[in-house]
């Protein structure tokens, strides 16, 4: 029996040293527009890309201006093939000024994460 | 107490008791004597599917960025990967606590306590990866979960058979749970060296962060009982030496049950942060 358990132990790290790791709980890895980014285009959507596969009916994104006035979002949706990217579209275009953007996403496995960036439309 | 204490509370409760009735159920498959009283099995079954149930809620409740609806739950729990597992896994345990309460025992049901326990890999951090990675850690992690099972729930079926057995009769068990529990063992410490690679690439974790610190604590205590383990079979467990083989079998659930319960810590805590 030791020498099926040592066998089975050898492959298994040899597999497992191979093998990718999971990074953490889900991060925003990066985002259109960037965070800090000032874009002379008003975008017509915002991107969010995380870490991990996240859950489209938990997530939740907010768009306010630096008055403190709400923008109008469109149901987000995943980007198609791709469960780690968010796509929130802008239900109408947004004027000169700095924005902030406030999300809140759940992971595939369970875990809640949350986070802020601010961008700016300067034409 | 904060609802992550209370999540974490019931986790441990669930996971216990889980753990222990999956051993105790398959003890007599191999060991071919039930000393366990069958109102001790019903309430491990009774507490599995309770704190299991209060488990979940939590976890829901916790999740909840506005006043939870209806409609939210029944996203939650249909919409979701999670949901789905979570789902699936309270089902298992209340069909396993059923057929407990009714008397089932054997094979079948021991089957449905390893599917419920091994289920508990398919949500938290053993389900964040995909495709054959992802397969191969829910396989390490319920490999990890099924031997700590067979081992600590069949130790507690040891320790009461040892409580009324002659002499003769208790050598013979102590050699029957021996050959399964070096399996078992082997399963943990697999299983469990797997899971800490694939979540936080590593070996050995780092005890900078919560995470790492905790998981460096359930290791230390993993190894305590791993050589209490080997103390046992190598030293107590002689027929004159029966009672400090008791006394280590205790000692060996003490341990499990407070690694069960970093392990309930761990899982509410970020891999790096």
């Amino acid at each position: 029996m030791f020498r099926h358990i040592a066998r089975l132990a050898i492959a298994a790290m040899l597999f497992a040293a191979m093998a990718p790791a999971a990074s953490a709980h889900t991060v925003l890895e990066q985002s259109w527009p960037r965070a800090g980014e000032a874009v002379a285009l008003a975008p017509a959507s915002l991107r969010l890309r995380f870490s991990e596969r996240i859950e489209l009916v938990l997530a939740r994104v907010t768009l306010i201006s630096a008055r403190g006035e709400s923008a109008a979002l469109g149901e987000p949706s995943l980007e198609a093939g791709n469960r780690r990217t968010l796509v929130i579209p802008l239900a109408g275009p947004l004027v000169s000024g700095q924005y902030e953007v406030t999300w809140r996403v759940v992971s595939a496995d369970g875990h809640p994460s949350e986070g802020r960036f601010r961008f700016s439309v300067a034409p | 107490m904060s609802l992550d204490w209370w999540a974490a509370t019931l986790r441990f409760t669930h996971i216990s008791a889980s753990l222990f009735l999956l051993g105790a159920l398959a003890f007599p498959l191999y060991a071919r004597v039930d000393p366990l009283p069958r109102q001790s099995i019903n309430a491990l079954a009774l507490t599995a599917l309770g704190a299991g149930a209060a488990w979940i809620g939590a976890m829901a409740l916790g999740l909840a960025a506005e006043t939870p609806s209806v409609e939210w739950l029944r996203a939650l729990l249909f919409s979701t990967e999670f949901g789905h597992a979570w789902l699936l896994h309270l089902g298992l345990t209340a069909l396993l606590a059923t057929l407990v309460l009714f008397g089932g025992r054997g094979i079948l049901v021991v089957a449905i306590a390893g599917v419920q326990a091994a289920s508990l890999a398919l949500f938290g951090h053993s389900a964040v990866l995909e495709g054959w990675q992802g397969g191969a850690l829910i396989a390490a992690h319920a490999a990890h979960v099924l031997g700590a099972g067979v081992w600590m729930g069949g130790a507690l079926s040891l320790f009461v058979f040892l409580g009324k057995a002659d002499m003769a009769a208790g050598n013979e068990i102590v050699r029957r749970f021996s050959r399964v529990g070096y399996a078992a063992v082997a399963a943990v410490a697999l299983g469990g060296a797997l899971n800490l690679r694939l979540v936080v690439d590593v070996w050995l974790p780092d005890i900078d962060n919560t995470y790492g610190a905790l998981l460096t604590a359930k290791i230390a205590l993993a190894g305590a009982i791993f050589a209490l383990a080997a103390f046992n079979r190598l030293f107590a467990s002689k027929p004159e030496r029966r009672k400090i083989l008791m006394r280590a079998i205790v000692a060996e659930h003490l341990l499990f049950l407070a690694v069960v319960l970093l392990a309930a810590l761990v899982s509410a805590q970020a891999p790096h942060g």
